[in-house]
């Protein structure tokens, strides 16, 4: 007990990155929430980044699982496996240092999901664990005041989830979250190809396709030259079986992106629809935020612009953005900042 | 962090004092004798949710009205005037007392002044005595808002010389007729400031399909509010909001003549009103009215053209309090050195 | 009665009009000229005001006062709010207690025509008090009286007490009445014509103390009276809200001149009933006037018109009952003894 540091540790559970803060030593682990496990034994064999690799690549004997995939806790031992592995790996068993817990979950977890994970935080040894919604921490660190009593809207389009949030007064007032962001994007792509090219290609591809070739509206994205961009694809031949490449351009990604964007959309208006109407008022001068990995898709600000009807802004910092927040929150003494009584 | 008034957090030299209390819908003031007006704020609180423990009172509370989460329970404990949550006005009565700096108030010595509407039931004015009470005063009395409106307003009411006067105020509007240091006719009804920021909300969104909140409807009421049949150089200011229709936020502009006349049928009903007190009102004191004229005090009184829309109704002059907002708890100065006797006119 | 068990006992002199209370103390001389109106609280029964204050009340109130006027036409009409108001007036004079009621003489003036019920009430006031030495006169006589007439002399005196309830005309001679007759139209009744004329002619209701000024200020009963119109505040009765009226000296005039006519049938009745050597005396010296309505402008002119006989206001028209109490509590009435020879 005369060792204890008194170490106030943030977690962003996220679907697609697990993202691990240490006060005073900064983010320590920022990797692929994947996990390995040997089916036989049940035991971890790798986490992170050495896992994703493995992506598509395994034997029967290993499996590899996203436990948060879709936005939902489907595993919750998993999840406890992956954080004592990456935990054990940062402090080398010296979990005693740690005196408070900070998770940051997705907005549309249950009440029984979120006990599961304070439980935890308990198990662990650290009695001062929190629970708060990743879109208020994605807002904070984005550098929105969110304890004004002004409306703001983020849109949080990550890897798994696209996350609809209205903050005010230091909370969240509505949110909502659907299953369609960077995973079903791949997915879809995955589809097109298949339907369009006839190849059968693999998830990692689809990915680095999206990354490269994405696009919603205004011109489409071009190299240095200022030709336009092209993705040469290697997969499987839905026919023969045979390996083959084919090209992809920028004209077809933005379809397929478009029609995803359709769910996107509806729910954005749903969500502004449900909005009580002073906070709504608020947006029309404070406009909405996009962070997340899909904030970066081009064009992306002009469509919620144009979906909308009010300034939409970018955040600076997309991927840190939860755990920037959570570092912000950790300094937090008080639960509702502006009090000042 | 719970928010508690602790004995060991008061000095020593605590004592007794006299104060007044003008408990608005809207507002609440304070005054304590020796000090003067120490409290003028929103009479508004904010609680968490689940803690019960006070985050903020007064101005910052009321902006928090229409932007909560569910973690915040905002509160307007006053409604229409009478107590309708009395722990959240307690709470709200001894912040405002505890805030103020130099003072040191033993409320178990002091003596407590509560103004309430004209038309209240007994069990309304038994929870103001409860108020008293649950806040550890053992000298409280009640008096009815007119009268402290009327002496807040420089009138003279404890001569013959008869006075009347109307208090618009946030939840409830009084129309009295003075004399003789009491109120000879009064009546109220609930065409108040609140009613108003119903009408602007119900306006916006019938015709011109913007749903705004209660904030909101009531800036544009007091930037652009008027009764004037005349406006020369019409005031415009922005209204945000939700389109009705497509559920987008929206942004439009609203003048002053709009306005105007939404706000125009209500007072029509508060010019009845003044028209009925005057009715009852016995012949000789309608002379000492007609010479005097009618006072109009309250935040109501604030409207441009107020004056000029009543005269045209009613035909007596008007004249607006010197300082409406405060009127109130300014004459229970005055009531606190009498005791609301009628007997007594109290000298300074 | 020996001349010294009266002079130990102290003189009140009360002259109980309806508008106006008198009290004549001996050695204090009037202790007391207010409006005859008490204001009490309506819940602790408390005396509020009484006298000016109390009248300044009058239409004002709200419902915890109730504001009392204990005379009507002259006579107690509530004897609690009577008692009240003279205990009030004796409570302000120095040095006065309760042990001093009991060495009072006491004489109360009355009207001329009063039923005994009446004169009773008055002698049971005064019993409340715990006075016991009360006796009744005439206000007419005491006014003479207080007027510096030697009624004394066998010389016939008529005098015209135009007061607030009553006006009363009598003849009196060699220290006592021959005869007098009383009526109840005097100034209350004045003013109520005023408010009924406003009422009827301009469907605006004014209040008792807005009709007495309007008489104050404009009645005029001169043939020809400098024309004077003034704005006098009320209630419209149609739509209940104050309005201003107009009213001229002519229109009062015309308002009046019934009651005036009254008054002057009333000498006239009282002149034929007069013994003829008193007529002579009487058309040879005139008549005096007394009394607040006597104040009113034109009104001899008005009187002598029609009777033919000189009228003369006498210079203290107001105060001269309550004054004449002075030589009445001296002689005890008694018209052998002349006080003003005391």
């Amino acid at each position: 007990m005369k060792d204890k540091k008194n170490l106030s540790v943030g977690i962003d559970l996220g679907t697609s990155n697990l993202l691990i803060y240490v006060e005073g030593q900064g983010t320590l682990f920022n990797e692929p929430s994947i996990i390995a496990i040997d089916k036989a034994t049940q035991k971890v064999v790798s986490v992170g980044h050495e896992a994703a690799k493995l992506v598509g690549k395994t034997h029967d004997k290993v499996e590899v699982v996203r436990p948060l995939q879709g936005g939902v806790i489907s595993d919750i031992q998993l999840i406890r496996e992956i954080l004592l592995f990456t935990m054990e790996k940062i402090f080398l068993s010296d979990l005693q240092a740690i005196s408070r817990l900070l998770i940051c979950i997705p907005s549309e977890i249950t009440n029984t999901e979120k006990e599961a994970i304070i439980e935890l935080g308990h198990s662990l040894g650290i009695q001062q664990t929190e629970i708060q919604e990743e879109i208020k921490a994605a807002a904070l660190g984005s550098g929105v005041d969110i304890f004004a009593p002004q409306g703001h809207m983020i849109i949080d389009t990550g890897g798994g989830t696209t996350d609809f949030g209205i903050l005010s007064l230091g909370d969240v007032v509505l949110s909502k979250s659907i299953k369609i962001a960077g995973d079903f994007f791949d997915r879809q792509i995955i589809d097109y190809v298949k339907t369009a090219h006839k190849l059968e290609i693999g998830s990692q591809t689809a990915e680095q396709i999206k990354v490269k070739l994405s696009s919603l509206t205004g011109p489409y994205p071009v190299d240095e030259d200022g030709e336009p961009l092209i993705f040469e694809a290697m997969g499987r031949d839905l026919v023969s079986g045979l390996p083959r490449r084919t090209v992809l351009g920028t004209e077809e990604i933005r379809e397929v992106l478009l029609n995803c964007f359709d769910a996107v959309k509806s729910v954005l208006l749903t969500t502004l629809e449900e909005t009580p109407p002073e906070l709504a008022g608020d947006l029309v001068d404070n406009g909405i935020l996009i962070t997340g990995g899909g904030s970066q898709i081009p064009g992306i600000r002009e469509f919620i612009a144009d979906t909308a009807k009010v300034p939409v802004y970018l955040s600076e910092v997309p991927i840190t953005a939860v755990i920037d927040g959570c570092k912000k929150m950790l300094k937090m003494t008080n639960r509702h900042f502006y009090s000042e009584l | 962090m719970a928010f508690m008034i602790g004995k060991q957090d008061k000095a020593k030299t605590a004592t007794g004092k006299n104060i007044g209390i003008d408990l608005g819908t809207a507002n609440i003031l304070v005054y304590v004798e020796g000090d003067g007006i120490v409290t003028n704020e929103p009479s508004v609180i904010a609680f968490d949710y689940e803690t019960n423990e006070v985050l903020a009172t007064g101005q910052m509370a009321a902006e928090m009205i229409g932007k909560g989460h569910h973690g915040i329970k905002i509160v307007s404990p006053l409604n229409q005037g009478v107590i309708s949550d009395i722990d959240a006005t307690k709470k709200l009565i001894e912040i405002s007392l505890h805030r103020v700096e130099n003072i040191n108030i033993e409320l178990s010595e002091s003596t407590l002044l509560l103004c309430c509407p004209s038309e209240v039931t007994q069990l309304e004015r038994d929870s103001f005595m409860d108020l008293g009470a649950k806040l550890g005063v053992r000298d409280i009395f009640i008096e009815q808002e007119v009268k402290a409106c009327a002496i807040g307003s420089g009138l003279d009411i404890f001569s013959s010389n008869g006075s009347m006067v109307i208090d618009i105020g946030g939840g409830s509007t009084d129309v009295g007729v003075l004399s003789l240091g009491d109120i000879v006719v009064s009546e109220s009804n609930r065409i108040a400031g609140n009613y108003l920021d119903n009408e602007i909300i119900n306006y916006m969104q019938y015709q011109h399909g913007l749903l705004i909140g209660k904030k909101t409807a009531e800036r544009i009421k007091i930037e652009i509010g008027s009764l004037r049949e005349e406006i020369k150089e019409p005031r415009k200011t922005f209204a945000n909001g939700r389109d009705v229709v497509t559920g987008l936020p929206r942004k439009i502009f609203v003048d002053e003549e709009e306005i105007r006349d939404v706000l125009v049928r209500p007072f029509e009903s508060v010019a009845t009103m003044v028209l009925k007190v005057l009715q009852s009102t016995p012949a000789e004191l309608s002379a000492d009215i007609i010479v005097n004229g009618i006072y109009i005090s309250g935040g109501g009184a604030l409207l441009d053209g107020i004056d000029e829309f009543m005269h045209k109704r009613i035909g007596m002059d008007f004249h607006i309090s010197r300082r409406p907002l405060t009127a109130v708890v300014d004459g229970t100065k005055l009531l606190l050195k009498n005791r609301g006797s009628y007997f007594v006119k109290p000298t300074d | 009665m020996s001349a010294a068990g009266m002079n130990q006992k102290l003189g009140l002199g009360i002259d109980l009009g309806t508008a106006n209370l008198l009290v004549y103390l001996e050695k204090k001389g009037i202790i007391f000229d207010e409006p005859s109106v008490i204001a009490f609280d309506r819940e602790s029964g408390r005396i509020v005001a009484a006298g000016e204050d109390a009248h300044k009340m009058l239409g004002k109130v709200h419902h915890k006062i109730s504001v009392i006027k204990p005379l009507r036409n002259g006579v107690i009409s509530d004897m609690r709010a009577a008692k009240a108001l003279l205990t009030y007036v004796l409570g302000k004079v120095e040095n006065f207690t309760e042990k001093s009621m009991s060495k009072i003489t006491c004489v109360i003036c009355c009207p001329s025509e009063v039923t005994k019920i009446e004169r009773d009430v008055m002698i049971d006031l005064a019993a409340n008090m715990n006075i016991s030495d009360v006796f009744i006169e005439e206000e007419i006589k005491s006014g003479a009286l207080g007027a510096g007439v030697d009624i004394f002399k066998s010389k016939g005196v008529m005098v015209v007490d135009i007061g607030g309830g009553t006006t009363d005309v009598g003849v009196i001679s060699f220290g006592d009445i021959v005869l007098s007759r009383t009526i109840r139209k005097a100034g209350s009744f004045m003013d109520d014509e005023i408010a009924k004329y406003v009422k009827k002619t301009m469907n605006v209701e004014i209040g008792e103390l807005t009709s007495e000024r309007a008489k104050r200020e404009l009645a005029d009963m001169h043939q020809e009276s400098k024309p004077l119109s003034l704005k006098y505040a009320g209630r419209d009765m149609v739509k209940g809200i104050p309005k201003w009226v107009t009213l001229s000296t002519e229109e009062v005039r015309n308002v009046l001149t019934p009651a005036f006519d009254d008054i002057v049938k009333l000498i006239a009745a009282v002149l034929k009933d007069t013994p003829p050597e008193l007529s002579a005396d009487i058309y040879r010296h005139g008549i005096l006037l007394t009394g607040g309505c006597a104040k009113v402008r034109g009104v001899e002119e008005f009187i002598s018109n029609h009777i033919q006989v000189p009228v003369h206001v006498v210079s203290n028209p107001l105060t001269c009952v309550a004054e004449g109490t002075k030589y009445l509590l001296k002689n005890r009435g008694d018209y052998l003894v002349n006080p003003l020879q005391l």
